[in-house]
Order: structure tokens, then C-alpha cells, then sequence
């Protein structure tokens, strides 16, 4: 039997870096809605994202954009990415004094940062339905 | 399971051969954990800006080599228009000139040619680029001094 194909860390992120240049890797109904990079362009550790999704249509959070920090450890992706939310959104997965993500269900080697992503986006159609802090306001 | 079960024979022989004749200035070598990565260590061509430099880059045999070429980056800094700040390389023979005729050695030596022959005229950094085409002198001084500052053993 043929031992699985590990990507290793490195080649993984460089292709959804790529991916993520190109807005792909995102599937319906959340592509145009979310955008992703690596914070720093010399960053040759491929460590630190930057983030952003617009929140579900035709829900009370349709027309904002939040900004989203993504930190992917050495142990990515044996271990989901590390997410927090800059902009301030009041949702159940999300620590109210610091952002922090807590971790995403269901994670796997073939999970990607676009994954968490569009998880969140789609978790967020249930916090639109809660009171929300005013639009823009950052976790501090 | 060891991680080497089931691996293409072709990827055997490649790796066998790598180390059982070395190219000149090529070192190539697989991870323990995964047969399908390997550490690579280059040594600056010399008359060039990266004499004397060892570069580190690492190098993946996706699952449809040979019909897809391997995935190189370089993980040393470098002044040159052909490499990025994040390492990848600009090079035809790892995309749409790709031949599954080519090998992890004719790759690893195409990339040490790069080094000598850098083209400003396809690269993957236009302000490297524009500094070569403006001034090669200095774009050269200027990787010397990468080398001397990243490239050290």
C-alpha cells in the first residue's frame, strides 16, 4: 500500500498563499467574502495572516468588514491555525476581552486557513441574530 | 509504518543516486519523516556575487511526480530577480517547461545555473530586476553583500 503524501508545512502555506493572491480557495457561498496574505511579505516562515470577511448577506452584519489576525504555528497543519478577531463581533466561539478564536471543530491535515474562514463566516449568520458592539470597534 | 513503504521506485532510485553520486556543490537529502521532502544546501557558484555562500532551500516531490514538478523555495535570503522575499524561485523547468524526463538533480542544477546567469528580464522581483538592468555593477555589489551577510556557513 502506498504511504499517504504529507505536504510538508511550508509547501502547504506557499499554495494557499497562492491561492489566496488569487481569491481562489474559497469555496460558494463565501468567495468574494473573505481575502486572506501573509502579514509580512518577507515573512519566510509563513507565521503570520492577515484576514478579512464581510459579514453573511441579508443579515445585520452583511455590510461590515472584519479584520481577523491568523497565526500559524510550527505545528501547522497537524493543528488548526490560531485566529483572532481584531474587529469586535460578539459571537460564541470568540473571547470578548481578547478576539481569540477558540478552536475550529473538525480540523484535519486537509483543512486550510480559507476553511476556518468561511467557518466563521458562516457561524456568524447565528451572531447576526445577537446584539453586536457598533460597527468597527477593535478588541484591544 | 515507515514513511519509505509504497514510495515510487523511481523516487527511490532518485534518492539513492543523489547520495550515492553527489553532484559537485549539491548537497540534497531526505527528512526521516517524509521521503517525499528534502534539506538541500547549495553552494554559491563561484565568479558570481554567491561565491562563497551556502544556501539553504528545501525541496517536495508532490504525489503526481514526475508528471508534476517538484516544489523548490529557497529558505536563505538572496539578492537576485528571479527569487522572492519568501524564497520562491522563478524558474521555467518548475512550471510549463516541466519534462518528467528532467530529475531532483537536473532541478537542483538548473537553480545553481540561475544563480549564475540571473535573467532581469523574467523576474519574479521587478525592483531587483530594475536594479540589474539599470546598474549591474552595483545590483551585484549588492548581492555580495546578502551573501556575505545571509549566506554564511
Amino acid at each position: 500500500m502506498a504511504a499517504p503524501v504529507i505536504v510538508p508545512r511550508s509547501f502547504k502555506l506557499l499554495d494557499e498563499l497562492e491561492q489566496g493572491e488569487k481569491g481562489g480557495g474559497v469555496p460558494a457561498p463565501h468567495a468574494g467574502f473573505v481575502s486572506y496574505g501573509l502579514a509580512d511579505p518577507e515573512d519566510i516562515t509563513l507565521s503570520s495572516w492577515n484576514a478579512s470577511i464581510i459579514g453573511p448577506q441579508n443579515t445585520s452584519l452583511g455590510d461590515r468588514i472584519f479584520s481577523l489576525k491568523v497565526y500559524c504555528d510550527d505545528s501547522y497543519p497537524d493543528n488548526p491555525p490560531e485566529i483572532t478577531f481584531v474587529t469586535k463581533i460578539n459571537m460564541s466561539c470568540v473571547n470578548q476581552t481578547t478576539g481569540v478564536v477558540s478552536k475550529i471543530p473538525g480540523w484535519n491535515r486537509d483543512c486550510s486557513i480559507a476553511t476556518c474562514l468561511c467557518y466563521l463566516r458562516e457561524q456568524m449568520k447565528r451572531a447576526s441574530r445577537h446584539h453586536q458592539p457598533p460597527e468597527g470597534e477593535e478588541f484591544s | 509504518m515507515d514513511p519509505t513503504t509504497g514510495l515510487p521506485r523511481r523516487i527511490v532510485k532518485e534518492t539513492q543516486r543523489l547520495q550515492a553520486e553527489p553532484v559537485a556543490g549539491i548537497q540534497c537529502e531526505p527528512f526521516p519523516e517524509n521521503p517525499r521532502h528534502f534539506k538541500v544546501v547549495l553552494s554559491g557558484p563561484s565568479e558570481t556575487p554567491y561565491e562563497g555562500g551556502v544556501f539553504h532551500l528545501e525541496l517536495f516531490l508532490p504525489a503526481d511526480y514526475p508528471m508534476a514538478p517538484p516544489k523548490v523555495r529557497m529558505l536563505t535570503k538572496l539578492y537576485h530577480p528571479n527569487f522572492d522575499l519568501i524564497g520562491r524561485i522563478c524558474l521555467d523547468i518548475l512550471k510549463d517547461k516541466w519534462s518528467p524526463a528532467l530529475q531532483i538533480r537536473t532541478v537542483l542544477l538548473s537553480i545553481q545555473a540561475l544563480l549564475s546567469t540571473p535573467e532581469p528580464d523574467d523576474p519574479l522581483d521587478p525592483k531587483i530586476a530594475e536594479h540589474w538592468k539599470r546598474d549591474r555593477e552595483d545590483a551585484e555589489e549588492t548581492a555580495r553583500e546578502y551573501t556575505r551577510k545571509y549566506a554564511v556557513p
